[in-house]
């Protein structure tokens, strides 16, 4: 040391350069942790050594050096990271941590052999439950089919009351004729909810065919009022039928059409009846 | 070398460190430690501070720095070139100089020290 207690200038150029004895490079360092300004010089004069680096020929690295450089520190990277479970995976793990760290690793893995027969029935009971949701989300999707299609029965069924119970609705009978001289059957129309119940007793329409009804208005082509798809008993059969305002219904008629109906009545006449 | 920085860059490097004034040093290091065949941990790369005057953010600068690096190791006196040397590229100790030089152990430090004075005062 200097006479003001500090680190002679010889020292700090020698200790940089890595020549001091060890003797003299061990009280150098415990001196430079406890003095500032010190450890300012050093610093310095790292810095200063440092640039002698340059007087070195200058080699160019291979193409590959970056490539292996960040395969290895990928791979340091996740060698570390499985080490530091449960730590956060970006958490350093100190260097003179690390051999506690796999003694953790060793008792991690132990733990691990004693937690696979839990681990397997949860398996097993999430394989299970898995399987009774499965099975019950299926139910429940049928049984809200079978739901709507009762609403839509009964909402049916308000309308026909509807337009048996108006004042205003029209009865028509249909008799039968040409092939089907012994059919019946009879139409209620209201004009003014658009609404046709028709029931009717026809022997089954030939294959490939059905009947169709037609509203034959006072003026103009007939309009198709519904098609029973089925067979010739249709009771209680009810369609919403689009009519232009305060038509008159001359009267209806059931016609064999094809199996999806068709625009106009082309079909041979099975049911007739005027208003 | 490029690891340590690349993961712990604030803890070994507090400012006002300069990352490339710690590759230099940290990689002499490590060179010196192979080339004497020492066992050297990542412990020893430690250096906390390592404060650089000089400008090495662009090949320009740093072209011109081994211009003026090398000039001035080409006009030192021999012996003070040999001392720097084999204390800079082999990390000799004082004793290991004395020896190879054939000289006393304070004469090698005066020539270190002086070589020393000189690259530092056309550097700064």
């Amino acid at each position: 040391l200097s006479d003001e207690g500090h680190i002679r200038a010889e020292e700090l150029e020698l200790y940089t350069l890595g020549a001091l004895p060890e003797e003299e490079a061990a009280a150098f360092k415990a001196h430079v942790a406890g003095c500032g300004e010190c450890a300012m010089k050093l610093a310095q004069a790292h810095g200063s050594a440092a640039l002698l680096a340059f007087a070195a020929k200058q080699e160019k690295p291979a193409g590959t050096i970056k490539a292996e450089l960040m395969a290895r520190i990928r791979a340091r990277s996740e060698s570390e990271e499985r080490l530091a479970w449960p730590r956060q995976s970006n958490t350093q793990v100190p260097i003179g941590e690390q051999e506690t760290t796999k003694e953790r690793a060793k008792t991690r893995r132990g733990w691990n052999w004693m937690l696979a027969p839990p681990a397997l029935v949860l398996i097993l009971v999430s394989f299970d439950l898995a399987w009774q949701n499965r099975k019950l989300a299926a139910e429940l999707a049928k049984e809200k089919q079978a739901s709507e299609t009762v609403a839509r029965q009964a909402e049916e069924i308000a309308k026909l009351v509807r337009v048996l119970a108006a004042p205003d609705t029209l009865t028509v009978k249909l008799a039968g004729t040409g092939a089907a001289s012994n059919g019946i059957g009879v139409v209620k129309y209201n004009a003014r909810l658009g609404l046709v119940a028709y029931s009717a007793e026809l022997p089954p329409p030939p294959a490939g065919k059905s009947y169709q009804v037609w509203l034959v208005p006072a003026k103009g082509a007939p309009i198709s009022a519904g098609l029973v798809r089925t067979n010739g008993r249709a009771t209680g059969s009810l369609w919403s039928v689009e009519v232009p305002a305060s038509t008159v219904a001359k009267g209806f008629v059931v016609t064999i059409e094809a199996a999806d109906g068709a625009a106009e009545p082309r079909g041979p006449k099975v049911l007739a009846g005027a208003s | 070398v490029f690891y340590q920085p690349w993961r712990n860059a604030k803890r070994i490097m507090p400012e006002p460190c300069s990352l490339a004034g710690w590759m230099l040093v940290a990689t002499r290091k490590r060179a010196i430690a192979k080339l004497r065949r020492k066992n050297c941990s990542n412990e020893e790369l430690q250096e906390r501070e390592v404060v650089l005057s000089a400008d090495l953010e662009t090949h320009a600068a740093q072209n011109l720095l081994v211009e003026k690096v090398r000039t001035v190791m080409a006009s030192l006196p021999e012996g003070e070139l040999e001392a720097l040397e084999c204390a800079y590229f082999e990390g000799m100790s004082d004793a290991e100089m004395a020896e190879r030089i054939g000289q006393l152990r304070e004469a090698v430090r005066t020539r270190i020290r002086s070589a020393v004075e000189t690259v530092k005062k056309v550097l700064s």
